[in-house]
């Protein structure tokens, strides 16, 4: 009842996620796709040459060597054979570009330099990919002949859309990494041969090598992408309608730590003893109090963000369960924070743990930015309070059940169980 | 006998904030306790309420040592700290209700005891305003009102007047003397002399930590009745002025505060003249001068060599 008479306390704990909420998913809406999907992203493919050109000139470089006697004749009509399954290029547009899975998230045309730059400052497109010149013909070499020509694919992206360009720039990377594996393994296979004189077999065996080893690359790519299939994306304004709640709830375990203290020193903490009320009721009270509110908290977040932006929260099997824990962990925290402000008789603890411990939860548990890409801040933040109860709201949005947010459940029930047998233990040596 | 409190000593580090005190309270009376700031009456009245543990000695409440049971005393007492000691963005009708609450008043009978509490008081009308929204007199009718809602017994206030207008603290202290009449005994510490001496039956005078003198109004005035006091206007503080009549035969204390000066003195000791010379060998020139009635100031002057307010 007294926090939501504070107004500043109101402020801190219901109208910053709101506005926050709305100017990060406004700012983000380039990076993660607005209200959109975080992975539609519309690329240019430019071609600096020509892919009939570069397969004349791979049929001639071979005719060359088998006439140099660099390869005999037998395994020249074999390596002829294998030239127009090595369409890399084909292969890019067909087998990675267009992928059934990669074209829900990402469209491309093929255009000229020029107009590919024109619409990428127009922000019409996320990215601009350019096969360089002799892309086929080189790549080609590498992989079949004793050559080794650099090949290099550019990708040139808008900077309102780094996270899109980065998906862009890493469906390539796999793509070139798959080839760049296979030159890599034909080349230690025909050094390894040489070294023990049985070159000549070691070429008879490069067909089945390079075409098992570009296979299972391609594949690869293929199966990242299925790591997500059936999963919603997230947008930008879902993200940071729970990044910012999970943050600001954390306000409510240390204002209601803040109150013990101004209790203390207004003396309605001794009118309350007085009133025979007893530690064990002002502790319970404390608890309650702070998870009621967060409850009250949250759901009106959640309804914000359903009215201002139609974000969707995920199923009410598991957004309620997930709530009430988050919650109850949140009145635990109180406890704990009440208990050593009451112990040490001012509110250094609740003070600490708003300048500094909700700043650095906030970073490591993904209310900033996500935090998925660096490892020990990821690991870090699913231990704290809000980086847990992030990591099951977004889950829950994307689609998944209560039984997949079990870690986190579990993460928010022993936070709990924590904090109360601590702050069970300080608030013991707290004197009336 | 409602309270015994015999041997208290509280000790923070090491200044000794109560000092071996013994103290009674008799049912229905209105027992004052009288000292300047920092005496310990506080620290007295937070163990007589069971708030703080003495660190030595003992107090019970018709016979029952409240260390082992505070709860006797808890449930009769209602105390009106010297801190307003309300919730400030509450109204005063929603620090009520909460208080009341606390003493498992519900219902009807809370709102009974809210309504009765603010007629007392004369806060009928402002009841629904926030409490930081109050006057400095309205915030302390508050804070007596949310004392009284359980009916209690005994009422402890602690300097329930400090920092408020004229009008106010009188109305206080009629209200003091109305719940009285009714029959609820007061413990009720000040530094303002007058306050006690208009209400009080019984008074402890505390200084140091320690009580320095005890006993009704008269009989602590008695203690000064061999004595006179005499208060003086100069035109100008003189140090040497004050230092003669200090050493003048038959003057006990003097106590100097700017222009004024006040001086116990044996009585009808024909000190008068005395002062007259002494004012003309220093060139001092006597504005006013008077003869006064005792009162508890001087009784404290006269036992402390200072006065209430310094």
């Amino acid at each position: 009842m007294v926090s939501l008479k504070d107004r500043k306390s109101l402020v801190i704990t219901l109208l910053m996620p709101a506005v926050l909420t709305t100017i990060l998913g406004f700012a983000f809406s380039g990076v993660m796709g607005g209200s959109a999907s975080i992975g539609e992203a519309k690329i240019a493919v430019v071609e600096m040459g020509s892919r009939q050109e570069d397969m004349a000139r791979i049929k001639k470089a071979i005719e060359d060597a088998a006439a140099r006697g660099l390869i005999k004749e037998e395994l020249r009509d074999e390596i002829l054979d294998l030239v127009p399954e090595t369409d890399f290029q084909d292969i890019l547009y067909t087998e990675v570009l267009g992928n059934s899975e990669v074209k829900k998230f990402l469209t491309y045309e093929i255009m000229d330099r020029d107009k590919a730059i024109q619409a990428l400052e127009r922000g019409e497109i996320t990215a601009v990919v350019v096969i360089p010149e002799k892309f086929l013909y080189n790549t080609f070499l590498n992989l079949a002949m004793p050559f080794k020509n650099p090949v290099e694919i550019e990708v040139i992206k808008h900077p309102n859309y780094t996270l899109k360009g980065g998906m862009v720039e890493g469906i390539l990377r796999g793509f070139t990494d798959a080839l760049a594996a296979g030159i890599i393994a034909k080349n230690t296979l025909l050094e390894a041969a040489i070294e023990n004189n049985v070159g000549e077999k070691a070429y008879e065996g490069l067909e089945s090598i390079t075409r098992d080893i570009f296979n299972v690359r391609v594949r690869e790519i293929d199966f990242r992408r299925t790591t997500e299939e059936g999963r919603k994306p997230i947008s930008s304004f879902q993200y940071y309608a729970v990044g910012m709640a999970v943050m600001f709830i954390l306000y409510a375990a240390s204002d209601g730590a803040h109150y013990a203290i101004d209790e203390v020193r207004n003396s309605t903490y001794s009118r309350v003893l007085l009133a025979n009320a007893g530690l064990f009721r002002i502790f319970a009270s404390r608890f309650i109090s702070t998870t009621l509110f967060t409850l009250i908290q949250v759901t009106i977040l959640m309804l914000y963000s359903k009215l201002a932006f139609r974000i969707e929260w995920g199923p009410p099997s598991g957004v309620m369960p997930l709530t009430m824990l988050l919650a109850v962990a949140i009145g635990g925290l109180s406890v704990l924070l009440s208990s050593i402000n009451l112990r040490l008789k001012d509110n250094r603890a609740s003070l600490v743990f708003q300048a500094v411990f909700i700043q650095f939860s906030a970073l490591v548990g993904g209310s900033f930015f996500p935090v998925g890409s660096v490892p020990i801040m990821k690991a870090i933040g699913g231990m704290t309070v809000n980086g847990a109860a992030l990591e099951g709201y977004l889950k829950l949005m994307r689609g998944y059940q209560l039984s997949d947010i079990a870690g986190v459940l579990s993460t928010l029930a022993v936070v709990t169980a924590v904090c109360f047998t601590a702050g069970t233990y300080i608030a013991s040596g707290v004197r009336e | 006998m409602l309270i015994q409190a015999s041997n208290l000593k509280k000790y923070y580090k090491k200044v000794k904030a109560v000092d071996d005190i013994d103290i009674e309270v008799r049912e229905g009376e209105i027992l004052g306790i009288l000292g300047p700031n920092g005496a310990g009456k506080s620290t007295t009245i937070s163990m007589l309420s069971s708030l703080i543990k003495p660190d030595g000695g003992k107090i019970c409440f018709k016979g029952t040592d409240i260390s082992k049971d505070p709860g006797v005393i808890r449930k009769t007492l209602g105390i009106v700290p010297q801190d307003v000691a309300l919730y400030p963005d509450l109204s005063a009708l929603e620090n009520l209700k909460f208080f009341g609450r606390l003493y498992r008043l519900r219902g009807e009978e809370l709102d009974g005891r809210i309504e009765e509490v603010l007629d007392l008081l004369g806060l009928n009308g402002r009841a629904r305003d926030r409490i930081k929204h109050y006057s400095g007199g309205m915030k302390r009718r508050v804070n007596i009102g949310a004392a009284l809602l359980h009916h209690p017994e005994i009422l402890i206030m602690d300097e329930p007047t400090v920092g408020i207008d004229p009008q106010s603290r009188n109305h206080i202290l009629e209200t003091v003397k109305q719940l009285n009449s009714k029959g609820i005994t007061i413990i009720y510490t000040s530094h303002y002399m007058e306050e006690v001496e208009f209400l009080c039956d019984r008074i402890y005078v505390m200084d140091h930590g320690r009580i320095i003198a005890s006993g009704t109004k008269e009989e602590l005035k008695a203690l000064i009745s061999k004595d006179e006091t005499i208060e003086m206007q100069v035109d100008r503080a003189d140090e040497r002025f004050t230092a003669k009549l200090k050493g003048l035969i038959d003057v006990k204390h003097v106590d100097e505060n700017g222009d004024r000066i006040t001086i116990i003195s044996n009585k009808n000791s024909g000190i008068l003249s005395r002062i007259f010379e002494a004012a003309l060998e220093n060139g001092v020139n006597l504005k006013s001068i008077q003869i006064k009635v005792p009162t508890l100031e001087d009784v404290f002057l006269y036992l402390t060599g200072r006065g209430l307010r310094d």
